[in-house]
C-alpha cells in the first residue's frame, strides 16, 4: 500500500513537471510567434525576490549585474517599467541653478547640448552619471573592502573603497572622483570629490565646477533591487544642495557585453549642423 | 504601392519589439522624422560597432545611377539584447532589403536613421527606434 502510495506520487510529479515543461515550450512558442522575427520578449517589473543577500560580515551584498528601471533587462515597450524612478509618486525637484548658471544653459542650443554631452563624445559619464543618466547595465562586485563598479557603457570601471578611509590628499581631478566609502547601517554612503569638470549632470547642460561634492547612496532592500540616491553640492553653480529621487536598478543575470566607443560620427555631424546654421544666421 | 507600404507599417510596428529609447545622442537634432521613407536596394556591408552599428545600401537614384548610403542603427548590445545578430546581417549581404529610414538634417546627404531592416527572406527587424512615433 505504501509502495503504492509512493508509485502514484511518483507518476503525479512527473506529470507536473512534464505539464510545466509543455507550458514552458508553449509559452516560449508563442512569444516568438506574436513578436515577429525581431522579437523581444515583453518584459514586466521584477517582484522583490528574497531578503536582502548579505555578506559574512552582514552588511548587504550590493553584487550583481543591474539593469536602470525595474525589469532586469530592457524592455522599452513597456516605458513604465524602464523608468528608474515615478515621477508621480516620488517627484524630482530641478536643480536649483544660481542665476548665472541658468542664463548660461539658456543660451545653449539644441547642437550644443548634443556637444556638450559625455555620450556624442564618447567621453565616460563619471559620478554620478554613470547612475543618474546611464542606459546600460553595472555590474558591482563587493568585497570585504572594496566595492567594484563595471560599466558597461564604454566598458568604465571604478574602484570604491568601502573601509572609511579618508580622501586623498589634493587629488586630482578624475571622472569618477576620488571617493571615500563607509556603510551606514545598511546603506553605503560614497563621499565623491574632485569629478572632471567635463562631466554633466543631465543631458541638457547640467555643467559643474571644481567644487562639486557628491553623496551617493546605495542600498538593496530585497533580492532583486538596487536603490540608488544622490545628492550634488556645489557651491559655485546651486543655490542649495539637490537630492535625486531614489532611482531603481533590478536584478539581471546576463553578462555585459563589450563596448567600446569607436566608430562616433556624431560629433562631425553636429559640427557640420553647427555650420550649417552659423551660414544660415550671416 | 507607395500606400500600401504605409498601410502595412501599423501592423509592422505592432507586431516587433518596441524599439530602444536610449540612443547616445538626440534623434530629433540631428535627422528630421518628417522625411522618413521605404529604401530598398541591396545590402553590402556592417559596422558592428559602437556607439552605434552602421549598415550599408546600395540604392538606385532617379537617374539610374547605384550610390551606396549609409544607415544608423542602435548599439551592438541593444541589438543583441533584442535577438538580432551579426550573422542576420552577413547572412543578407547580396541581398534586396528594403530599409524604413529617416534622413539626416545636415552633414552627408547619403546617411539615415534606420527604424526597421527588412531582409530578403521576408523578416523585418527593429533596428533603430520608431522615431516617427515620437520615440528618441
Amino acid at each position: 500500500m505504501r509502495g503504492c502510495g509512493v508509485r502514484v506520487c511518483s507518476i503525479l510529479v512527473l506529470a507536473i513537471l512534464a505539464a510545466a515543461c509543455a507550458s514552458r515550450a508553449a509559452d516560449a512558442q508563442e512569444k516568438k510567434k506574436s513578436s515577429g522575427d525581431s522579437f523581444q520578449p515583453k518584459l514586466h517589473a521584477l517582484p522583490k525576490g528574497g531578503p536582502t543577500p548579505r555578506t559574512a560580515d552582514g552588511h548587504p551584498d550590493l553584487s550583481g549585474v543591474w539593469f536602470p528601471g525595474t525589469t532586469g533587462g530592457y524592455d522599452t515597450s513597456n516605458p513604465p517599467a524602464q523608468r528608474q524612478f515615478d515621477p508621480k509618486v516620488t517627484p524630482e525637484e530641478k536643480p536649483p541653478f544660481q542665476p548665472w548658471a541658468a542664463a548660461k544653459i539658456k543660451s545653449m542650443t539644441p547642437v550644443d547640448f548634443e556637444l556638450g554631452r559625455a555620450s556624442v563624445n564618447c567621453m565616460p559619464r563619471g559620478t554620478p552619471s554613470m547612475f543618474l543618466m546611464n542606459p546600460y547595465p553595472t555590474k558591482l562586485v563587493q568585497t570585504r573592502d572594496e566595492l567594484i563598479q563595471l560599466n558597461e557603457l564604454n566598458s568604465n570601471f571604478r574602484v570604491i573603497h568601502t573601509d572609511g578611509r579618508a580622501h586623498t590628499k589634493n587629488p586630482d581631478p578624475t571622472f569618477n572622483g576620488d571617493a571615500s566609502a563607509h556603510w551606514d547601517g545598511d546603506t553605503l554612503v560614497i563621499d565623491v570629490i574632485a569629478i572632471d569638470e567635463r562631466t554633466w549632470n543631465n543631458f541638457v547642460g547640467w555643467f559643474h565646477s571644481d567644487q562639486e561634492h557628491v553623496i551617493e547612496r546605495l542600498t538593496r532592500p530585497s533580492e532583486n533591487y538596487l536603490v540608488y540616491q544622490v545628492t550634488i553640492e556645489d557651491p559655485k553653480v546651486l543655490t542649495k544642495p539637490w537630492t535625486s529621487a531614489p532611482r531603481q536598478w533590478s536584478l539581471s543575470h546576463e553578462d555585459l557585453e563589450e563596448y567600446y566607443c569607436t566608430n562616433n560620427q556624431e560629433v562631425q555631424q553636429y559640427e557640420s549642423l553647427k555650420d550649417k546654421d552659423a551660414g544660415s544666421s550671416k | 504601392m507607395r500606400h500600401r507600404v504605409l498601410l502595412r507599417l501599423p501592423l509592422v510596428f505592432g507586431l516587433f519589439m518596441a524599439a530602444p529609447v536610449f540612443a547616445h545622442h538626440t534623434f530629433s537634432v540631428e535627422y528630421d522624422a518628417a522625411k522618413c521613407s521605404d529604401m530598398t536596394g541591396t545590402l553590402t556591408k556592417v559596422d558592428w560597432q559602437n556607439p552605434h552599428v552602421y549598415f550599408y545600401v546600395d540604392l538606385k537614384d532617379s537617374g539610374n545611377q547605384v550610390a551606396s548610403w549609409s544607415f544608423e542603427a542602435v548599439s551592438v548590445a541593444f541589438l543583441k539584447r533584442s535577438g538580432i545578430q551579426r550573422q542576420d546581417f552577413v547572412d543578407n549581404f547580396g541581398k534586396v532589403v528594403t530599409v524604413r529610414a529617416c534622413l539626416g538634417k545636415g552633414g552627408n546627404s547619403r546617411r539615415a536613421a534606420a527604424e526597421t531592416l527588412k531582409m530578403a527572406d521576408g523578416r523585418t527587424l527593429r533596428v533603430g527606434s520608431d522615431y516617427e512615433h515620437g520615440q528618441n
